[in-house]
């Protein structure tokens, strides 16, 4: 007969061992995530009070570079310009991607030699889509404006016009995007159930009225991971922005992220890069936050 | 024979009159001709002279094949080490990040341990963490750990980010509670519980997960930019990237880089394109 | 604690503010086949989760074998178990599952040993032919006996069960209960079976547990179950069709009024004018009966079954409707005037409080 003292070691034992267990499974996946995302994300706070680090020793500097970037035109450019760029190719690829997933659901012969060309884009690395775009835009070879000589006499300088050059670079994430939405959103199309829209069908709905009453609010879901994995990405935006423009015309493209990528390699203030880092952070996640309740509410 | 035809007919949208399939197919016809001929106009550009690529009206098809560009690629750059660092890092990452994130989602899904919300919650959140926003924190971390130009450099803060793990979770999560019930009472341990019960049962969700790692692994340029500065230790995107730092940029060159550099993702692409087109990812943040 | 298989001492089972099991003491003997019955929710699965441990219990211990289990893993509990979705595993071939608990306990079996076992177990449920299969290409009854060749592999000392027919159609169920019964009887170990399906628990069990909303209600015989529920709950749970009950007054000694009837009962009705509860079972009112515990009625509805045909009664035994079985081939027509009798053992008699008096 065990005394109630020993039934209360063998239940702590047994909690004991159950919470190792799970530990020992999450261990090396909490490691990583700790070192190279939590405790990064502590180090930018660390580092917004300090300058230097790069070379000798990070100097504390109190609230001086919170009380710069405030007042830093070029930061207020860089994050007017990156959400100026999301605000242009999300919904320009979200769009463009809804109307190839309808067209696909819509026919019957060529699916997969259609959604595979589609896919393309998609694989190449961003750097190399943006690479790939020069060959497009270039004023003297590039594709697009051979068309313009040919229609116009007249070649754009794409990226060299302060107010089309941003516009241009969105236009590199809607070619590279488009594929991998409108995969995502015929996934979401045809698993919506059938018999909804005979149902709608026979009530008289049109094609039109199908679309915006049942297909867009069923979509709820996967718009829901669709606009904030999207803004995450893309308020993130470099590759195309470093190899198409470095920035430029007159910072027409510099956006959060080169900034933080130029205050480390050239500006060589570290400390200035973490106070913007850790305010696109802060931003994305509310952001995300707020995404989340808008979608939940509706 | 039937049971596919059937399936491909479920799948269409509702009596498409004629008129529609017609407007269906001229739209895509012409999303597949934007997506292609950037492709064949950098085929078209690598194998021309750069000089010939100025005259106008242009020359679509070259008329004698200039193999000069790829030569030049394989031989004066480092585009072969940049290749082989880009496969060897990414296949390393992808398989440490498949067992790592299998782990913590066999953990998060199936087992109980304290603090279990509080943990999934943050680390649902950290998804969201951009990245791009981290690189000077991860700089000094990866340099204090006398990591820059290494290969660990770009491997390890790779495995950092929690998406993979929820999107295993998702596949796990909805395997019966009763096999892993029915394996520890079998005897099993609960190692053997996760490797002999519930790998096996989410081979559909590892490899959709080994892809998409793979994938981001493969198009990554930020970090590689910033932890590897050695020309021979680079990858793949940063590599060619610099091929446009000199002052006279030899666009032959790059249109053949570029080109060269779509095989590798394209071929995978090719072989594996059951789980790509098959987009299970949406399904990791519905957790 | 000596001498029975499995023993629950005061197990209480809690979700938060919910009681799922409350207090909970039972033993099981060597060689038993004990049936936990009661409707979802009662708590009877939970119980066997806990013996099994798959769920901790809030308080209370439990014993298998003389051993304290209640913190002790799954698979150190001697104990097999079949789920009622079979837990196959689909990634294996029948032998491989069977095979599953000597290869996962890591006991050091010769291929040879092994593949004995499994054929041994395969032959005992009569799915030797099934070996190279996997799960998905066989039929409910086929998995159901994979899973139990898988539980008998391990050679347990308890078997526990949970719901495993109620997954298979009805013919099924039947010819997988006769075998049930006979697989025990050739293994003769402690069984602990769950269903909520009363023809299972009076077929199989050596003793039934009724359990309600996580409280015994009766434990007993199927006979003695049938034939002296210990309240309302098992009194209606147990037989079909269901028992029917009628308000009734105690007269004092063992004699009730129903209505402007008197009934005699063999067990004491209590004080003189208390408010009861009487029951009678179709199956026990005897058509043109006489005499004795005489009640008149009148035909409202007939039922045809097959053999039997149920006939709803409006009697002089209250406002509450009487329902008789009658075998005969010609039953009366509804309309039709018609007397019962009860012999007075089938008289069950519930005090205010639902317990039989």
């Amino acid at each position: 007969m065990p005394g109630t003292s020993e039934l209360i070691r063998a239940r702590r034992r047994q909690s004991l061992r159950r919470n190792l267990t799970a530990y020992a499974f999450l261990a090396p996946a909490l490691a990583m995530f700790v070192l190279f995302l939590a405790w990064p994300v502590v180090m930018l706070f660390i580092q917004s009070f300090q300058t230097g680090g790069v070379m000798g020793p990070a100097k504390f500097v109190g609230l001086a570079n919170w009380r710069q970037i405030f007042s830093d035109d070029l930061v207020r450019q860089t994050i007017f310009n990156t959400l100026f760029y999301a605000a242009m190719a999300i919904p320009a690829v979200f769009i463009i991607a809804m109307v190839l997933a309808l067209c696909l659901n819509a026919i019957r012969i060529g699916h997969t030699p259609i959604k595979t060309i589609l896919y393309f884009p998609t694989l190449q690395p961003i750097l190399i889509a943006a690479l790939m775009f020069t060959f497009v835009l270039h004023q003297d070879f590039g594709i697009l404006n051979i068309l313009m000589r040919a229609i116009t006499g007249e070649p754009v300088n794409f990226l060299g016009n302060a107010s089309l050059a941003m516009p241009t670079i969105a236009m590199v994430e809607v070619w590279k995007g488009a594929g991998f939405w409108t995969m995502l959103f015929l996934a979401g199309i045809q698993g919506l159930p059938r018999d909804l829209f005979h149902a709608a069908e026979l009530d008289g709905a049109g094609p039109l009225r199908r679309f915006f009453e049942l297909t867009l609010p069923l979509l709820k879901p996967t718009f829901f991971f669709s606009v904030v994995f999207a803004t995450i990405v893309n308020l993130q935006v470099f590759d195309s922005v470093f190899v198409l423009t470095d920035g430029g015309p007159a910072n027409a493209t510099a956006t959060t992220a080169w900034y933080i990528y130029r205050s480390l390699f050239s500006f060589n203030e570290p400390g200035y890069g973490a106070t913007l880092s850790f305010i696109l952070v802060l931003v994305v996640l509310a952001l995300t936050i707020v995404q989340s309740f808008w979608f939940r509410e509706k | 024979m039937t049971k596919g035809l059937f399936r491909r007919r479920n799948a269409v949208s509702l009596q498409p009159t004629r008129s529609m399939t017609t407007i269906a197919y001229g739209i895509l016809l012409i999303g597949v001709l934007i997506s292609l001929t950037p492709f064949f106009y950098i085929l078209s550009t690598s194998l021309k002279e750069t000089r010939s690529l100025f005259s106008y009206p242009p020359e679509w098809i070259p008329s004698t094949l200039f193999w000069g560009n790829y030569a030049k690629l394989l031989q004066e750059t480092e585009f072969v080490r940049w290749t082989f660092n880009t496969l060897f890092v990414g296949v390393v990452v992808t398989a440490l990040k498949l067992v790592l994130d299998a782990m913590a989602a066999y953990a998060l899904a199936k087992l109980d341990f304290f603090g279990k919300r509080a943990m999934t919650g943050t680390l649902l959140l950290a998804v969201a963490v951009p990245v791009a926003a981290l690189i000077i924190p991860l700089f000094f971390i990866v340099r204090s750990m006398g990591l820059i130009n290494t290969w660990w450099a770009l491997i390890l803060p790779a495995l950092a980010n929690p998406l993979g793990i929820f999107m295993l979770r998702s596949f796990i999560v909805s395997l019966p509670d009763d096999l892993g019930h029915s394996a520890r009472l079998d005897g099993a341990s609960e190692w053997r519980v996760f490797t002999q019960i519930i790998l096996p049962l989410i081979k559909p969700g590892l490899v959709v997960h080994a892809i998409y790692t793979f994938m981001l692994q493969y198009t990554s340029f930020l970090w590689p930019l910033v932890a590897i500065q050695t020309e021979s230790r680079q990858v793949l995107t940063v590599g060619i990237s610099g091929l446009k730092a000199n002052f006279v940029v030899d666009w032959g060159l790059i249109s053949a880089a570029s080109l060269l550099a779509t095989i590798p993702i394209t071929l995978l692409f090719i072989f594996l394109q059951r789980f790509f087109l098959a987009q299970n990812l949406s399904g990791a943040l519905k957790g | 604690m000596a001498g029975s298989a499995i023993e629950f001492r005061s197990v209480k089972k809690s979700y938060g503010t919910h009681d799922v099991v409350r207090t909970l003491d039972l033993s099981v003997t060597p060689g038993e086949f004990l049936v936990l019955l009661g409707p979802s929710g009662c708590g009877k699965s939970t119980i066997l989760k806990m013996l099994a441990g798959i769920e901790e219990p809030s308080s209370g211990e439990i014993y298998v074998d003389g051993q304290l289990v209640n913190y002790a893993l799954p698979r150190d509990r001697n104990v097999a178990m079949v789920f009622q979705n079979y837990a196959l595993y689909p990634h294996m071939t029948v032998a491989e599952n069977i095979a599953y608990p000597l290869k996962a306990s890591g006991r050091r079996l010769s291929p040879g040993e092994s593949r004995t076992k499994v054929e041994e177990a395969a032959e005992l449920v009569r799915i030797s032919d099934q070996l190279p299969k996997h799960p998905d290409a066989l039929s409910g009854g086929q998995r159901q006996r994979v899973a139990l060749a898988r539980a008998l592999v391990r050679e347990p000392a308890v078997f526990l069960m949970d719901e495993p027919l109620s997954n298979l159609d009805a013919q099924l169920r039947d010819a997988m209960r006769h075998q049930l019964i006979e697989l025990h009887r050739r293994i003769g170990k402690a069984t602990i079976y769950v269903t909520h399906d009363q023809l299972e628990a009076m077929t199989m069990a050596d003793r039934i547990i009724v359990l309600n909303q996580g409280i015994i209600q009766q434990i007993g015989s199927p006979r003695d179950i049938y034939h002296s529920p210990a309240n309302l709950f098992v009194a209606e749970f147990i037989g079909h069709p269901k028992m029917k009950f009628v308000p009734g007054v105690s007269l004092g000694g063992n004699k009730v009024r129903i209505g402007s009837v008197v009934l005699t009962a063999t067990s004491p009705t209590g004080a003189e004018g208390q408010a009861l509860t009487v029951g009678l079972r179709p199956s026990d009112l005897r058509i043109e009966g006489s005499g004795e515990n005489l009640i008149a009625g009148r035909v409202v509805s007939s039922e045809f079954t097959g053999a039997d045909t149920y006939l709803t009664l409006a009697s002089d035994a209250g406002e509450a409707e009487l329902c008789v079985r009658s075998a005969n081939a010609n039953p009366p027509e509804p309309g039709a005037a018609l007397s019962v009798s009860v012999a007075p053992q089938d008289v069950h008699i519930f005090d205010a409080d639902g317990r039989r008096m």
